[in-house]
Order: structure tokens, then C-alpha cells, then sequence
């Protein structure tokens, strides 16, 4: 066990014990968080056009860069990161709030899950996609990165440096934001 | 106390339940990636090999980029810069951020003129082959790849990798002062890159 040191988001550090992981091959990496890096390149606002190609530089770099990985930080935190980098230099140059942004585009991929979507649920996503952009960028990232990406926590917490604590405030927030704003719109809807 | 959107929730559900890709072919893809990351061969040093003239140029080009590479310049003054392409292509490339994560050549390949992406390729490949010889715990010859790579790409934009593969070579030969001196270029460079990230695991651990 080694004692991992990170800050949270008002610069404290924090420590928790915390097993070191081993990096599986990098074959076994691919398969098994395949999916996590397509959703995730979804959410980072890569269009589906380019999902494939960006698909391949993330795990470009993952190969390249796994001897770096030390264990200290989950495998998915890890991979994360390097998402979120590959994706930041694809669309360098493009102002942005937090780390997911043009929501309506990147919270549902129209090729992906929502072709399986019944019309009342998309049109629910659809508003959630709005609520979602008016959020506090802080809560915005970690609701995604929980409800989409089905990050825990303490994946959060390593990708983001903050404590799982400060995630779990974050995202209790973000839902009584959330369940507020859609109670309203159906309120007013006739 | 806000009303429950237990359908939201639901939704999301559903939305997870079907969020992964259905049309493609996983496999395929991997065989692609391993086709263009997997280190190389190692070269054939026999004189024969060398005899080349491609061969001959590499090595006279390799030389000045190896004494360049063990004179200690101040640091950042090796690193190779991260614009791209000759100078009337140079003002449309993108440059990298050093403040942000630099990534490998081909994570920009969308936007790099033509020529560079070529490079770009070139770059790969001599990424592999650094990989390769440091996985097969020949330094030397990772370190004679990397010369080669400062002399053929100086405006490389490689350049964080390329500092990482060096530090991690020259951990292998045990030379700590040469390591903590490219890493310290590293770090100045792009101090959030995964290859900087990657330095955890070398002889330098720290700053």
C-alpha cells in the first residue's frame, strides 16, 4: 500500500491509503475501457466523424506512455486524462467552460445510444443537455463525468485533484440543481 | 427539497445501457493501433547496412545531433520546438501550448499541413523504435535514435516524448545528472503532458 498525495479544490492536501495497480497489457487495456474512451471522447465534444482517428491517438498515447503509469491513480482516472488531452488538442483553439462544453451536441451521440431512445426520453435528454449548460461548470464535469462516464468518486477525485468528498458535495449539488430545473420546466410546460 | 425526476433517471439508464459504439469493429481497430505503435525491428548494424547512402547520411547527421545532445545546453535550448513545417507553412500550423498537454505527432494530424503530417509519420516511427530498444534494455541505441530524431526533426513536434524516451534512456545507463537535466527540459516544457506525467516511473522521479 503507498499513501497517495493529492489537493483538493481549495488547495489542502489530502492523503488516503490506496493500493498500487498494476497496468494490464496494453491489449487487455483496450478492450476493457474501449468503451469508457469512446464515451468519453463523445462527451469531449469530438464529433462522430473523427471518433475513430481520436480513438486511436488516445491509445497511441496510452501505448507510448505506459511505462509511465505508476499505480498511484486508477487506470480509468489515467485514461481519462489522456482523453481529455488528445481531445484538447483537437479542438485547440475552441473557448470553452470546464471541461465538457457544447453540451446539446456531445450529451447524447445521435449514433450512439439515442437511436435506441424512445422520442419522450430524448426530448427529456435534450432538456437536460440545457439545464446541464447553465450549471455551474465545477458541477457540470463531475455530474458528466458520474451519470455518463460512471466515474466514481475517487476516479474523479485523481482525474480532477480533488477529494472524493469534494465530488460527492459536487454531485449532490449538481442533482438538487438538476431535479430543481426539470421540475420547473414541467411545471410550466402546458 | 427539490421534486424527484425519477424518469431523468431512468433516461440516463437507457442512455447507459446502449452508450458504446455499434458499428465498429474493435478488433480491427486495435490491429491498427498495434500496427502503428509496435516498436519496429531493430536495425541491422552490419556494414553492409551502412553502406547505403541514406544510411551514411543518418549517421553523419546523427553525430552532430549526439555532441549537441551531451554538451549540457541551458535547458530548453535541445528540446526541439513545437512548430511545424518550413516557414510559409508554418504561420496556418498550430503550436502546441506548452502550458497544456502535448501530445504526439499524429494527435494533431487533422489540422497540420500536409508536409508536416508526413513528418508527423516519420516522428512515429522513430518513437517506436526508441520504444523498442528501451524495452529490449539497449539505452545506447535508444539514445542513437534520438540523436537521429533531433537532427532530422529539430522542429519536431514530438518534443515531449521525445525528452521522456531520453530520460528513461539515460536512467538505464545510469547517468542520474544527464536524466535530471532533460527532465528539468521536459517539466519547463510541457509540465501536464502525459510524458511528463510518465517521468514518476524513471530514475527522476521528482522535481
Amino acid at each position: 500500500m503507498t499513501v497517495a498525495h493529492s489537493a483538493d479544490a481549495s488547495g489542502h492536501a489530502f492523503e488516503g491509503a490506496r493500493a498500487v495497480t498494476e497496468l494490464p497489457p496494453f491489449e487487455a487495456l483496450y478492450r476493457t475501457h474501449f468503451d469508457f474512451v469512446w464515451r468519453a471522447l463523445v462527451r469531449l465534444g469530438v464529433p462522430r466523424r473523427d471518433l475513430e482517428d481520436q480513438l486511436q491517438e488516445v491509445f497511441k498515447v496510452v501505448y507510448v506512455n505506459r511505462a509511465g503509469y505508476d499505480g498511484r491513480a486508477s487506470v480509468r482516472a489515467w485514461l481519462f486524462g489522456i482523453t481529455h488531452n488528445v481531445s484538447r488538442m483537437y479542438r485547440r483553439g475552441v473557448r470553452r467552460k470546464g471541461i465538457f462544453d457544447e453540451l446539446p451536441d456531445g450529451l447524447i451521440d445521435p449514433k450512439g445510444a439515442s437511436a435506441e431512445l424512445t422520442a419522450a426520453t430524448r426530448e427529456e435528454l435534450a432538456h437536460l443537455s440545457t439545464v446541464l449548460a447553465a450549471l455551474d461548470v465545477d458541477l457540470r464535469d463531475v455530474f458528466i463525468m458520474t451519470e455518463f462516464l460512471e466515474m466514481t468518486a475517487r476516479e474523479i477525485g485523481e482525474a480532477l485533484s480533488l477529494s472524493p468528498n469534494t465530488v460527492s458535495t459536487r454531485l449532490r449539488r449538481a442533482w438538487d440543481e438538476v431535479d430543481r430545473k426539470i421540475a420547473l420546466h414541467r411545471r410550466r410546460q402546458p | 427539497m427539490t421534486e424527484p425526476t425519477p424518469s431523468l433517471r431512468s433516461d440516463l439508464d437507457a442512455v447507459r445501457a446502449h452508450d458504446r459504439p455499434a458499428d465498429v469493429d474493435r478488433e480491427a481497430l486495435l490491429q491498427k493501433i498495434l500496427a502503428d505503435v509496435r516498436p519496429a525491428p531493430a536495425p541491422s548494424h552490419t556494414p553492409r547496412a551502412l553502406l547505403g547512402a541514406g544510411a551514411l547520411a543518418l549517421v553523419l547527421t546523427g553525430v552532430g545531433a549526439w555532441r549537441a545532445a551531451r554538451s549540457a545546453p541551458p535547458a530548453g535550448a535541445n528540446a526541439p520546438r513545437h512548430d511545424v513545417g518550413p516557414q510559409s507553412q508554418r504561420a496556418n500550423a498550430p503550436r502546441h501550448d506548452v502550458g497544456a498537454q502535448s501530445q504526439p505527432a499524429n494527435a494533431i494530424r487533422h489540422t497540420v499541413a500536409p508536409r508536416a503530417a508526413a513528418v508527423a509519420g516519420d516522428e512515429w516511427a522513430m518513437l517506436r523504435e526508441a520504444d523498442g530498444a528501451l524495452q529490449a534494455h539497449d539505452p545506447d541505441r535508444a539514445l542513437r535514435v534520438l540523436a537521429r530524431h533531433a537532427a532530422e526533426h529539430p522542429r519536431g513536434v514530438a518534443g515531449p516524448e521525445v525528452l521522456a524516451y531520453r530520460v528513461r534512456a539515460w536512467c538505464m545507463v545510469g547517468r542520474v545528472d544527464e536524466a535530471e537535466r532533460i527532465a528539468a527540459q521536459l517539466r519547463a516544457l510541457a509540465p501536464d503532458s502525459p510524458a511528463a506525467y510518465s517521468l514518476r516511473a524513471t530514475c527522476v522521479p521528482r522535481r
